[in-house]
């Protein structure tokens, strides 16, 4: 089969991870691994790419704009995982800024109060605005199980036809909008 | 390092937070206490919970007690319990291969006080200007340049090894921690450092290590600062050591080498622009790496072939005087003689054609291929040109993953790819892919399995290989090629010296292949713009007629030997290009910027057939044998470009309406922001301000219109008022004559003409 050049997957990393609690950097390398696996697994059977460029959306800067810890080993991870794969170069990037607006660092990505769970703010937005502005140029691959991500998708999707795939851990037809996902071009996938 | 002084209870209360808040357990808070003269900090780390009392604020001496043991403030934080700086010093002489070639070097301050720099030995210089550093109330940024080769990253390495030894040894109070930026390019300033405490196993973050850069503990190195400004449309990367320079907050001392000057202009040109945040406070330094003297070529030679019997020591020098005769360039390059030598010692022949760099290729090579890349009957594994095509696979994968140094997974890869594809999977397979990181040119990385070229001047070498290869054949994907990174001068050069250029369509060709390359729409387009304007240097220059010119900016570079007749620049921005010896008859301009570019009004001619007037050009940097002006001044300039035929006589900027006096004044301040930012006028370097009668009125104007901010700030017990840039001093004094797009600087100008006119 013939390989693309390049594929930017937008892996939505809290929500598709699978050890849920990580407590150090070989652990989120190991959930990353996995996640990646995965990707490599979906690029196989549909379309292989010699190149993927993983942007990683979580809660990474605090409100102060510095690293949370889980950034601070998801980048040491990162620079792990970046190389060849299974003859296919991956290109992690640890997204802190929108990429039609890289200069602009965004802070407040993750939120703590004591007594409050903590919450991560703008990733899901950030994700789908990124996933219409790259499809114009690029295909891309959305991984989360996220509903609200699912949004982005098939906006992306609605404009660029046959650009955007939606990975996620569920099966597709389990969604409640799989049918509109799929009547909009937003062709969906699962793990496997 | 300066010391820390006294200050109020208030100002240490905030500090420690600041200081310690990295070190807490996520989740925690700290908690502070403070009576009249102790503060009490409590806190968890790795879920112990600790405490600490401080005190001294008022004594000079600021004391940490924890324990029952009593620090100075900055002992504290590189104690075991925090920093563990001498853990990390263990770990950084673990980490530094153990046969590292290190040649002396010397190097110069080009920005010496009484203006004549002289050189010295490069690693005590370094040492000096960093011992030195908080003497301007900034962080201080100490900016490494030296041609390829000259030995930068060599200097910085062993600066590293030598003061991490002298620290054990108690003869150092700070660690140098080099930070491998070479082509980071997206992974970023962040990515490279959390890597390197990675591989140094330490549990410091990025966060704990600004805490330890402002307390003078850490100077970090950052080895390839350019590539970081040459990435992802250059601002992308940049904000991640931004918003690192930030977190200074105006104290410690940063390292950072660059190929040339060209990038510490970059540097001070978007540092504030990609401030989230505004309040980095910077002082940049500039240091050059000296590349070689005939003396030193001599005296290094003569050394090496010291221990040989008379004769064959006099055989020897003669022989590898004669390879580098006609090869002045790669005589000043230490590391690329040593490995000369080596051969030369070694007995090996060097063939003769090709230049000095193919030949040292070639031969180790063949040595590699007939020596030691051999199955167990003892038959080569790989042809020459086997060999060759893995090194340049090799240089393209690093290039293409934007790194220097492959992890052991993409070797593997990598080998088994271009052995399998030349039908070589067979038995010898996995020994070639078992000695790669022992093979010629290639050493370990940092990480185990990892392979790294010795030198950038060989990765330049084979990558190059790669270039010609897509623009001769014409082969898809050039785009993402030059889009990578911004391409160093070396590839472009070795690559272009292969290509058939015999005609002005062959370059032409090979510009439109370029120019289409650099068009097409990425994210990574400001960067693929750049990289083809380095190729493009190269391809003009020589003697070239009625090319065309497109969409490509000139990143630096030179332009001194083009000789060029009827050509046509559409849509180019030259970048601080050296065109002091550059020859243009004929050419024609549309939608060209010349920013800074450098020009002698002896040597240089620039006809541009009338298409361009003093609008074009953004500042210019008039060569003469008293050295170069930088000037913004716009009649200056106009007589300047007048003198080389850049502009007709006649093309004079309109006649100011204000006294001379404020442009004087103003021309101190932009270059004062040259070097730092924000300023104080206490600084000496500015007394004409304070001396000028008329520069209280400016400085309220310029505050008035927002183009300067004031800030207080106390950092050596003394508050001092700075002076924030917010706009380019350079765009203010433009407005004087051109007028301005920007409303506060038409207003400041406006403003500045009725209360300060021209003198009759």
């Amino acid at each position: 089969m013939q390989r693309e050049d390049l594929v930017i997957a937008l892996v939505d990393y809290d929500n598709v991870r699978l050890v849920r609690r990580e407590h150090t950097s070989s652990e989120v390398l190991q959930n990353l691994d996995e996640i990646v696996e995965r990707l490599l697994d979906h690029l196989e059977r549909h379309r292989p790419a010699l190149e993927v460029r993983l942007r990683l959306y979580g809660g990474w800067t605090d409100f102060r704009g510095q690293y949370t810890l889980q950034a601070e080993w998801i980048l040491a991870a990162a620079a792990t995982l970046r190389g060849l794969k299974r003859r296919t170069r991956i290109l992690p990037d640890v997204v802190t800024a929108l990429a039609a607006l890289p200069t602009h660092q965004l802070r407040g990505m993750f939120r703590q109060r004591p007594g409050v769970p903590a919450v991560q703010k703008m990733v899901d937005t950030m994700l789908c605005s990124d996933a219409v502005f790259l499809a114009a140029t690029t295909r891309v691959i959305v991984v989360s199980d996220d509903d609200d991500v699912m949004v982005g998708g098939l906006a992306a999707a609605t404009q660029h036809p046959t650009q955007v795939h939606l990975l996620r851990r569920r099966k597709a037809g389990t969604g409640l909008n799989d049918f509109v996902c799929r009547g909009a071009g937003l062709d969906l996938f699962a793990m496997e | 390092m300066a010391t820390l002084a006294a200050q109020n209870i208030d100002w240490w209360q905030e500090r420690l937070r600041r200081d310690l808040q990295p070190f807490i357990d996520p989740g925690t808070e700290l908690s502070l206490e403070s009576t009249a003269r102790t503060i009490k900090v409590d806190w968890f780390q790795r879920s112990v919970q600790r405490s600490i009392s401080v005190s001294g604020f008022f004594e000079g001496t600021v004391v940490v007690e924890a324990n029952g043991r009593q620090e100075t403030y900055a002992g504290f934080f590189a104690g075991p319990s925090m920093g563990d700086l001498a853990g990390l010093a263990k770990m950084m002489l673990q980490a530094q291969p153990k046969d590292k070639l290190y040649i002396r070097t010397r190097a110069r301050a080009l920005d010496a006080p009484d203006g004549k720099p002289s050189y010295e030995d490069a690693i005590t210089l370094i040492r000096r200007e960093i011992d030195g550093a908080g003497e301007d109330d900034n962080t201080l940024l100490l900016v490494i340049t030296g041609e390829p080769g000259a030995g930068k990253t060599c200097v910085l390495q062993e600066v590293v090894r030598s003061t991490a030894s002298a620290y054990l040894g108690g003869g150092s109070k700070h660690l140098y921690l080099y930070i491998n930026a070479q082509g980071r390019a997206l992974a970023r300033f962040n990515e490279a450092l959390a890597t390197e405490l990675q591989d140094l196993r330490s549990q410091l973050t990025y966060h704990t290590i600004s805490t330890l850069v402002r307390l003078g503990l850490v100077v970090p190195i950052v080895d390839g600062f350019d590539e970081l400004l040459g990435a992802g449309g250059y601002d992308d990367a940049f904000s991640s050591l931004s918003a690192f320079l930030e977190e200074l907050d105006g104290m410690g001392a940063m390292v950072a080498s660059a190929r040339s000057t060209y990038y510490e202009h970059e540097f001070v040109l978007r540092a504030n622009r990609t401030s989230s945040l505004g309040s980095q406070a910077w002082t940049q330094r500039p240091i050059e790496i000296a590349a070689w003297s005939d003396s030193e070529f001599e005296n290094y030679v003569t050394e090496v072939c010291g221990g040989l019997p008379i004769e064959e020591a006099t055989a020897k020098r003669a022989e590898i005087r004669g390879l580098f005769d006609g090869h002045e360039d790669l005589k000043r390059k230490p590391f690329f003689v040593a490995r000369v030598v080596e051969l030369v010692l070694e007995g090996k022949s060097f063939s003769k054609q090709g230049s000095l760099l193919e030949r040292l290729v070639s031969a180790y090579l063949l040595r590699e291929q007939t020596e030691k890349l051999l199955d167990r009957a003892g038959k080569a594994l790989l042809s020459m040109e086997q060999l060759e095509q893995l090194y340049s696979e090799l240089a393209e994968e690093m290039w293409n993953q934007e790194t220097r140094q492959l992890d052991a997974r993409s070797v593997r890869e990598l080998a088994e790819w271009v052995l399998l594809a030349n039908d070589e999977g067979g038995p010898g397979s996995p020994i070639v892919v078992q000695r790669m990181p022992t093979m010629a040119f290639l050493g370990t990385g940092s990480r185990p399995g990892s392979v790294t070229f010795e030198h950038e001047s060989f990765f330049n070498y084979f990558l190059a290989i790669r270039l010609r290869e897509k623009l001769a054949s014409a082969q898809p994907g050039l785009e993402r090629f030059l889009g990578r990174s911004v391409l160093p001068n070396e590839v472009a050069e070795h690559a272009v010296i292969g290509l058939d250029l015999n005609s002005n369509q062959a370059i032409q060709k090979a510009l439109d292949q370029i120019q289409a390359a650099a068009m097409k729409p990425s994210l990574n387009g400001p960067t693929a713009r750049e990289s083809g304007g380095v190729i493009v240097l190269e391809l003009l220059n020589g003697s070239r007629e009625g090319v065309v010119v497109r969409h490509v900016d000139f990143p630096g570079g030179d332009l001194r030997r083009a000789q060029l007749v009827n050509v046509t620049f559409e849509d180019v921005e030259f970048r601080r290009t050296d065109l002091s010896r550059s020859s243009f008859v004929l050419c024609r301009a549309q939608g060209t910027t010349l920013v800074e570019v450098t020009v002698d009004t002896g040597t240089t001619k620039l006809d541009f057939s009338g298409t361009v007037d003093l609008s074009a050009f953004r500042g210019l940097r008039v060569h003469s044998n008293q050295g170069t002006k930088v000037t913004y001044e716009p009649t200056e300039m106009a007589s300047a470009l007048a003198a080389i035929g850049a502009i007709h006589p006649l093309d004079t900027p309109a006649v100011r309406k204000v006294d001379e006096e404020v442009l004087r004044v103003l021309d101190v301040l932009a270059r004062g922001y040259l070097r730092s930012n924000p300023i104080t006028v206490e600084d000496f370097k500015l007394n004409a301000l304070k001396r000028s009668s008329i520069w209280p009125g400016i400085e309220d104007a310029l505050v008035r219109h927002g183009i300067v901010s004031p800030e207080t700030r106390e950092t050596r017990g003394t508050k001092k008022v700075f002076l924030r840039r917010k706009i380019d001093l350079w765009t203010v004094i433009e407005g004087f004559s051109q007028g301005s797009q920007l409303p506060e600087v038409a207003e400041f100008c406006k403003e500045i003409e009725a209360a300060f006119p021209v003198k009759l």
